[in-house]
């Protein structure tokens, strides 16, 4: 065990091996306000990596409706549940980790599914917390709520996975931070199935290996973004490299959303593997929900994203999600315009913050025609 | 399901688990002209067996803390070139399909891979110091004795529409057929046969240390396995280890898994070195 | 799949040599204990990283385009691997679309995609692809035995075992034939006086039979499905029914003078999409802006629409407009997908939308807070209306004037002028008669304290009306002598709207009554820039007329009608055939003259006639009630003796009241033809099916455009080779062409498709184009181009976004109506005697508690309808067929004291039927990775033998009103409609069918559905004989024909069980003045897509009942009960879980 630092916690921890961040880290905010739950990120990687034999039931990416969709099921009640009510003081973490409350004879605590429990991708699509007996009105924060959370393998800082493995077949790739299972090495011992608390490593009992996202690594060393970002027609995602608080970038979109104007969290930071997928939380949901999930930061978070209206720069830059196939690393706004460009400042995008009106002539003489909406 | 047949199987293990008390107190091979042909071979019928009680794997992460399989009885045989094991241990619960969370029972025979006095760690070797694995899983026994390579082998009423290896517009068994089912399958791409059609039930392996495991470049060894009644009993054959020959002196070791217990890996009930005598003639 | 082989490894074992001992120091080193230090800054060997680079590429990619009746039409990229799509995904270039000025779309409109073209793969290569023409073997010896009939002329049953028969492959050319000699035979059957006779004998209304005018070829129905989707080859069944008018020729010896061809299905109608109020207040089709536009909203309703499931792609425009403050109201009747995007979200009871929308009118007029000046200048709201005759006062009636003459952007015709063709139009084009019959309407000047009177062409800037009596009575001294009592429209709308007072609207929709309050004063205060997103949810209810009427009341009174920030919108389908008004040229081209010279334009003759299908789907008859025939002379249909479709299983296999038709409609229809590539419940219950190409697989181009969206596009021809025995739609057109042309000895069958012969599609492509007011001055060859590289093209319409009134508003252009405005009052006679002169709440009239589709009203001198004793039948007679006709008016007070008449015995429950995100109508519904995807009981594995599929149907529910019936989440349940008639009429004694129609589904504790209200998605794939056989006789349990492989979603039944085909008469009118369907022309009475009846696709009151356990092969509770994971069955860590009490949080010293 060694100590490392987790700035998510706002604190050091014990972790399996010394601290060694890669030269950039993978990483994406997701804007949970713009979700849809249409499933096109988990076709979009279903088709692309993991249409083959014990493959069928794997969703490297998934989206479940909270609080009641779950996949695999209860995957994170039941890891809250053992690890037991947890305390924040304000920003620091006062609570244990899953490597600071592994058991003995355990590099970290967790579980292991049930085949059953994958059973049911989709359980609790758009069920609601409470009750509608009749007619209701529901204002913000709703009464009765759900929202939807998209799923990938975080590429922590801390993985679970790569602790686990006793053969050492998971690793963190130095250029771009990126987590993987070697499919050449791993003997299916599912340590790491076991230990990610979010459940992104998958065992396929037809090749006997455990399988996971891989950031769509062939895409990312050709500064593309992966297959569940492209795709995304919600236009929730947006992939690039996020930096440690010290070295934020304003002009690097992701450290703009996470550390500058910190609308973006990470997910149930509390388990200490600083994950690197952040979520703008929604804005539609009760404070303690959100707190649980994302940590203290929510309601600060939320006031942000609730002041973008007034905030050319904040509704800006979300503008940019889903609207190149390529990673933005550096981005700018000018007037009405949002900019995406390139390390080396080169424009990449260029898309207006609202979508300008044309109003053609009523007679188009040019070409003796009339232009009419109602044809 | 697994928690309440723990305590039973247990004491079925100590109880009526082993044959007929051995009194052999180490692991002997005795010398015959031609090894049995496989695990229910009569010949095993005659042969002494060594009753090696099962220690927890404590020695390193993850540890098995919880004692599942009480012993395994080793039977023995060398022909001269090649030493034949036979494994027998209880275990109610059949497991030989993979599937997400389900585990295969399993067995290993473990020497070191240079013989002598000095011992190498017994938990996979050390650093220098390797050891040699042969190594027996029932999924692959499963598959060598005829389970389709098909999800339906697993889950009989799954349906899947379509994998693109099996578009119409490509020719079965053709190359680009073959090639685009190994594109899907990343690990069978790189050789990595943990699961799917085998021609062996067993594997090579050799490692210096735990987390070092890795397939021998070659497979010399070979077996097969079968369920009884109560258990199992598998035949394991490997060469004889190098500088252990007829009249030598030298050491084993035995591990099991109890796929029922989601054992694989380190979590395995193991002996530690066991003496292992060479006898010579026939 | 692949054989086992041997891994290198147990290869080289045969080699064998020494012991393992002289490997292991060289293969030590690479992952010696050292290599593990640690796996956060080092990895020994990445070379295995090679597989996934090696299974992410691609040998080719090609562009194709998915467009599903979505109206979102997405270029897709198709991924090629050793000559297999292996994936598809987005082009990202819609940011590159241009029009012919130069404009240009945003990335923002990127990507343009989702999970069900991703899941295209598997409908392209999946096992139900239809591979090759298939025909049903008893029907292909009917035709083979020379089409044996009965003396009333009816086949013989023998050869209709339809949906349990065997089929038989044949050839494409083997197809065509069959279709060919049937069309023939059926078409000489029903041919002249002994046709007739045959119709009258086998008991077809005297009236249907009158409209054929003797011509068989009248029977013969074809649709094309939302032709829109496919100029050419979906619309060409409209051509093709054109053409059969030389079949008629042939038959009866005709000339083209009084020919008739074919008769053609609606489809934007028939599938419930339409609107039907909005014509009755705009004269024309449907006001729509496309889905961008929000973005320039102050406040966004939603109107039980669920945006983010069935407008995905253009969601986010929602969710943006949003964030940068559009404020967002959803109105739905449950927590609804898109509730979780609300600022406020409004749950209101089921099909009550007219009072909502009238509560809501009232409060603004009632405070007084509507936009006077709209009012003056675009509504009849200031017009008088006679208390006598219930029609609006004439000018004429006043001052004994003549109409004036009409200039502003109007043309009268004179008599016996005919209109030029649609494209071309520009001024409003009146016929002379209909313009005298009108006449001006009148006003009255409060600052004069006088009569006005108006023309039509007085509207926006040229509104003279200043200072108008709005409210009061006026008693007006006419030409004639004496004087009449009237009252402005507003004044009779604010009193009946009175009735609708928050607290009533609380009552009667659930809406609290500070909501709607709320609502309104926020909507009022910002006029001009709320736009109202309205959905299928109150379409697809009975009163949806009204429903239209009221909206867009509300939206007139708050200057919220033809403005870019503020406008109504009403989405389904993909209907706008318009958007093509040169279309004409190729669907009516004059068979007898055909323009076989590429460069010229067709001439043009409309020799087909179009028809309602829901008559059809109404036991084919008209709406009679008592000795009250209601179904307007322009509705009337012909008997349908032979339907063939194509892109459309809305008309067969999801049919509304699906049963009903397959097993008492289908047995007196003679051919049912389907071109298909899937095998669709509607091929379950063919005779024959054309195997053609997907959309992958097009060699023709095709062109399509969008209601929802600015652009223009292209189907590409693709580059993959057909994958099976398929052809394009189009050609199997051509291929029958030609066979009735051997048949007939009538070349021009063929020649009618001469380009499509020669490749040559593009030229019928390019005529629309040049024909088209939108789309003149772009080039087919050009567009084509572009489609294949992923860029669309953006459509020429006035505006970018789309705004339906934009004209009226900026131009002050007249509405399509006799007034030039937007009227709220109807004058006609049919609506006076339905009751519905006013725009009013009439109950659901079946989903409702209460007694059904009885008129919500106080006494009021201007609401005078026909009673049933009125048509000879009972006051309290709500028989399904009576019902429709029941003009019975009753206030509140007295309807909440009523009750459904079955909820006696027990039916009590509202069951509403609408679309999901999982599918585009049933597109690709049934697909693995789709389906396991659809709600909550999917399971690959199919661990469950009773699942009929790896994902199945469900009915959400309340848990209270669960619990109440004894039923568990996750239990299978029966759902019964009202027996008189469903699933289908005489199931009683039919235990053979009733078998596999009766619903059976998994229930659902659904807590965002009010108590007394569920609900099923639409979208699934029914249970048919051959599906019903395969679960119960296979040992998987699989809910698949043995013999065609089709797969159903439900054990048996469907959500189509407990539907009915529905008819209103205010739909039938023949007097309703509405704009032709192509160009500016006006005419009256019935219009395919425009007038004509909707159905009532979400009006079932059931009765649920338990059948089986949910747990595992029906053991004990579903699982994720058991575990206490779900609604009402929570554990402690899962309430906690609720709460958010696995964290706390306490000041940090930094505070």
């Amino acid at each position: 065990m060694a100590l490392v630092r987790n700035w998510q916690l706002g604190r050091d921890m014990s972790y399996w091996y010394p601290e060694a961040r890669p030269q950039r880290q993978f990483a994406a905010v997701f804007d949970i306000n713009k979700c849809i739950a249409c499933q096109t990120c988990t076709l979009a990687c279903k088709t692309t990596w993991t249409s083959g034999k014990g493959q069928e039931y794997m969703l490297w990416n998934n989206v479940e409706s909270k609080p009641y969709g779950f996949y695999p099921l209860a995957w994170d009640v039941k890891l809250l549940d053992m690890l037991g009510a947890q305390q924040w003081q304000g920003n620091r973490y006062a609570g244990r980790t899953l490597f600071e409350a592994a058991p003995a004879g355990e590099r970290v605590l967790g579980w292991r599914p049930d085949d059953l429990d994958y059973a049911h991708p989709n359980i609790g699509e758009d069920d609601c917390t409470g009750r509608i007996d009749a007619g209701a009105a529901l204002t913000v924060p709703h009464a009765a709520w759900f929202f939807y959370l998209a799923r990938i393998c975080n590429h922590c800082t801390y993985p679970a996975c790569l602790a686990s493995c006793p053969r050492g077949s998971i690793y963190k790739r130095p250029e771009d931070g990126i987590v993987l299972v070697d499919q050449g090495r791993c003997r299916g011992y599912r340590e790491c199935v076991k230990a990610c608390p979010y459940k992104k490593v998958f065992y396929n009992p037809s090749t006997g290996t455990s399988e996971k996202c891989i950031a769509c690594y062939p895409k990312i060393e050709q500064g593309e973004q992966p297959q569940c970002f492209v795709n995304c027609i919600g236009k929730i995602r947006l992939a690039g490299f996020v930096s440690t608080p010290e070295q934020a970038r304003p002009d690097n979109p992701i450290d703009y959303l996470v550390h500058i104007r910190k609308v973006a969290l990470p997910l149930f930071p509390q388990l200490g593997l600083e994950p690197n997928v952040y979520y703008i939380p929604p804005v539609h949901v009760p404070l303690p929900y959100l707190e649980q999930m994302f940590g203290p930061r929510v309601g600060a978070a939320l006031a942000a994203y609730q002041g973008a209206p007034d905030d050319p720069d904040l509704a800006g830059l979300l503008a940019l999600f889903g609207s190149s196939h390529q990673v933005m690393p550096r981005w700018k706004r000018t007037g009405d315009q949002v900019l995406g460009l390139a390390e080396d400042g080169r424009e990449l995008l260029r898309v207006p913050l609202r979508e300008p009106v044309y109003v053609r002539a009523a007679f188009d003489s040019a070409r003796g025609v009339v232009r009419t909406n109602v044809p | 399901m697994r928690k309440l047949l723990t305590p039973f199987l247990l004491l079925f293990a100590l109880g009526c688990g082993a044959r007929p008390p051995a009194p052999l107190p180490e692991v002997t091979a005795f010398a015959r002209p031609a090894l049995p042909q496989g695990c229910e071979d009569p010949v095993w019928q005659k042969v002494p067996a060594h009753l090696a009680p099962l220690l927890l794997q404590d020695l390193v992460e993850p540890r098995q803390l919880v004692a599942t399989t009480a012993a395994v009885t080793v039977q023995a045989v060398h022909d001269g070139s090649r030493l034949a094991f036979r494994l027998s241990w209880a275990d109610p619960t059949h497991d030989d399909l993979p599937g997400a969370a389900r585990f295969s029972d399993a067995c290993a025979v473990q020497l070191p891979a240079v013989a002598g006095a000095d011992l190498p760690a017994p938990q996979m070797g050390e650093a220098g110091r390797p050891v040699e694995i042969t190594a027996w899983r029932a999924s692959w026994q499963a598959s060598v004795d005829g389970r389709g390579d098909d999800m339906t082998a697993l889950y009989p009423r799954a349906q899947v529409d379509h994998y693109p290896f099996t578009a119409p517009s490509l020719a079965p068994g053709s190359p680009e057929q073959e090639e685009m089912a190994r594109r899907y399958a990343p690990a069978r791409a790189l050789d990595n046969p943990m699961e799917g059609p085998r021609t062996s039930p067993v594997e090579d392996l050799v490692a210096d240390g735990p987390g070092t495991l890795r397939p021998a470049p070659r497979a010399l060894s070979s077996g097969s396995g079968r369920r009884t009644r109560d258990g199992w009993e598998v035949q394991l054959v490997r060469p004889l280890p190098a500088g252990l020959g007829p009249g030598q002196r030298g050491a084993v070791a035995f591990a099991v898994w109890d796929g029922s217990h989601q054992e694989a890996g380190a979590r395995k009930m193991r002996t530690g070195w066991v003496p292992l005598a060479i006898r010579e003639g026939s | 799949m692949t054989p086992p082989r041997p891994s290198r490894r147990q290869f080289l074992a045969s080699a064998a040599a020494a012991g393992f001992a002289g490997f292991v120091a060289s293969a030590t080193r690479a992952w010696g204990l050292g290599a593990l230090d640690n796996p956060l800054a080092h990895y020994p060997d990445r070379g295995w990283e090679k597989v996934y680079r090696d299974l992410f590429k691609y040998d080719d990619v090609f562009t194709f385009l998915c467009a599903p009746n979505d109206t979102h039409n997405c270029l897709l990229n198709a991924y090629v691997r050793a000559g297999v799509i292996t994936r598809i995904g987005p082009t990202m270039k819609y940011g590159l679309a241009t029009d012919l000025d130069g404009n240009r779309a945003s990335h923002r409109w990127d990507p343009r995609v989702c999970q069900k073209g991703l899941a295209l793969t598997r409908r392209f290569y999946g096992d139900r692809r239809v591979r090759h023409p298939m025909v049903r073997k008893g029907f292909k010896a009917w035709v083979e035995a020379g089409f044996p009939r009965g003396a009333d002329g009816k086949p013989p049953k023998e050869y209709f075992n339809r949906g349990r028969d065997e089929w038989v492959r044949v050839s494409h050319a083997e197809a065509a034939s069959l279709v060919a000699a049937a069309l023939h035979n059926i078409a000489a059957t029903y041919s002249g006086d002994e046709g007739a006779a045959r119709l009258r004998r086998q008991g077809y209304d005297e009236e249907m039979i009158a409209v054929m005018k003797g011509a068989g070829t009248q029977t013969l129905k074809l649709r094309g499905g939302m032709p829109l989707l496919g100029i050419t080859r979906v619309f060409g069944l409209y051509r093709m029914a054109n053409t059969l008018a030389l079949l008629d020729a042939h038959i009866r010896g005709v000339g083209p003078d009084t020919a008739l061809g074919g008769r053609g299905f609606d489809n934007y109608s028939w599938h419930t999409d339409l609107p039907p109020g909005h014509p009755m207040v705009t004269g024309q089709q449907t006001v729509e802006f496309d889905l961008n536009a929000i973005e320039h909203s102050k406040i966004a309703v939603i109107w039980g629409m669920n945006w983010i499931t069935t407008k995905m792609p253009d969601a986010h425009w929602l969710t943006e407009a949003r964030l940068k403050g559009t404020r967002i109201v959803v109105i739905a009747c449950e927590v609804s997908a898109t509730c979780s995007k609300a600022d406020e979200a409004i749950v209101v009871r089921p099909g009550t939308t007219p009072a909502l929308a009238l509560g809501l009118a009232h409060v603004v007029m009632r405070e007084r807070l509507y936009d006077a000046g709209y009012v003056r200048r675009f509504t009849d709201l200031p017009l008088l209306v006679r208390t006598d005759t219930l029609a609006y006062l004439r000018a004429s009636d006043v001052f004994g004037t003549a109409p004036s003459p009409l200039a502003n952007q109007t043309k009268v015709l004179v008599e016996g002028e005919k209109a030029p063709p649609p494209g071309v139009h520009n001024d409003m084009l009146l016929p002379a008669g209909m313009r005298a019959e009108w006449g001006d309407l009148v006003w009255w000047d409060r600052r004069a304290n006088t009569p006005r009177a108006i023309t039509r062409d007085q509207v926006g800037k040229l509104s003279p009306v200043d200072d108008p009596l709005l409210e009061g009575v006026v008693d007006v001294p006419l030409a004639a002598g004496g004087t009449v009592r009237c009252r402005p429209v507003f004044d009779l709308i604010k009193e009946y709207a009175a009735h609708f007072d928050p607290k009533t609207v609380e009552e009667l929709t659930w809406a609290p009554a500070a909501a709607v309050e709320r609502l309104a004063r926020e909507i009022a205060a910002v006029p001009g820039y709320t736009l109202f997103a309205t959905g299928m949810g109150p379409n697809q209810f009975f009163n949806n007329d009204n429903k239209d009427r009221a909206i867009l009341l509300l939206a007139a009174l708050t200057g919220n009608i033809g403005q870019v920030g503020g406008n109504v919108g009403s989405y389904a389908g993909n209907y706008r055939v318009a958007l093509f008004n040169g279309a004409p040229q190729y669907i009516n081209e004059n068979p007898f003259e055909l323009e076989l010279d590429p460069a010229k334009p067709a001439k043009v003759k409309q020799f087909w006639r179009a028809e309602s299908a829901h008559y059809y789907n109404h036991e084919d008859h008209p709406l009679r009630v008592g000795h009250r025939l209601l179904t307007g002379s322009t509705h009337m249909p012909a008997p349908t003796k032979s339907m063939w479709f194509a892109n459309a299983n809305s008309i067969l296999g999801n049919v509304k009241w699906h049963y009903n038709t397959v097993i008492n409609v289908l047995p007196k229809i003679e051919m049912i033809a389907v071109n298909e590539w899937w095998w669709s419940a509607s091929c379950e219950w063919a005779d024959v099916v054309f195997a053609v190409d997907s959309w992958a697989e097009l060699k023709h181009p095709d062109m399509t455009a969008s209601v929802t969206n600015p652009f223009l596009n292209v189907f590409p021809r693709t580059p993959l080779k057909r994958i099976f025995e398929t052809m394009g739609d189009i050609e199997v057109l051509a291929l029958v062409g030609e066979k009735l042309a051997e048949r007939t000895g009538d070349w021009r069958f063929a020649d009618a498709w001469k380009f499509v012969r020669e490749g040559r599609t593009d030229v019928y492509l390019q005529r629309v184009l040049d024909a088209s007011s939108n789309t003149r001055g772009y080039r087919i060859a050009e567009l084509e181009a572009k489609a294949r590289q992923g860029i669309p093209a953006i459509m020429q319409n006035r505006t970018y976004p789309k705004a339906v009134g934009f004209e009226q508003v900026e131009d002050s252009r007249p509405w399509f109506t006799k007034s030039g405005r937007l009227e709220f009052y109807r004058e006609e006679p049919e609506f006076i005697e339905a009751g519905e002169n006013l725009p009013v709440h009439r109950e659901p009239i079946d989903s409702t508690f209460f007694e059904p589709n009885v008129i919500v009203a106080p006494p009021m001198e201007v609401i005078r309808p026909a009673g049933p004793r009125d048509y000879g039948v009972e006051e309290d007679d709500l028989s399904c067929e009576v019902r429709q006709g029941r003009n019975v008016v009753k206030p509140w007070a007295a309807v909440k004291q009523t009750a459904h008449p079955l909820a006696k015995d027990g039916y009590r429950f509202i069951f509403h039927t609408p679309k999901y995100r999982h599918g585009a109508h049933t597109t690709p519904i049934d697909t693995d990775q789709i389906a396991v995807l659809f709600g909550p009981f999917g399971d690959i594995y199919r661990r469950d033998k009773r699942s009929p599929w790896v994902g199945e149907g469900y009915v959400d529910i309340n848990p209270d009103d669960a619990r109440e019936l004894g039923i568990d989440d996750g239990d299978y349940v029966w759902i019964d409609s009202d027996p008189s008639d469903r699933p289908f009429r005489g199931w009683q004694k039919d235990r053979r069918n009733a078998g596999f129609s009766r619903l059976l589904c998994r229930a659902r504790y659904y807590p965002g559905t009010p108590r007394g209200v569920t609900r099923m998605w639409f979208n699934m794939y029914a249970a048919t004989p051959g599906s019903h056989e395969g679960h119960t006789t296979r040992p998987d349990g699989l809910a698949r024909n043995p013999r065609t492989g089709y797969q159903a979603m439900f054990r048996s039944g469907s959500h189509q069980s407990a539907t009915r085909g529905w008819l209103k008469p205010t739909w039938m009118t023949d007097s309703l003045v509405r704009k032709g369907l192509f160009g500016q022309e006006i005419g009256k009475g019935f219009l395919p897509d425009v007038h004509c009846p909707t159905g009532a696709s979400r009006e079932a009151i059931v009765k649920i009942t338990r059948a089986e356990p949910g747990g595992l092969e029906g053991k004990g509770r579903w699982r994720p009960v058991e575990l206490g994971l779900r609604p009402r069955y929570e554990n402690d860590a899962m309430r906690r879980y609720l709460a958010g009490a696995f964290v706390t949080s306490t000041p940090g010293k930094e505070g």
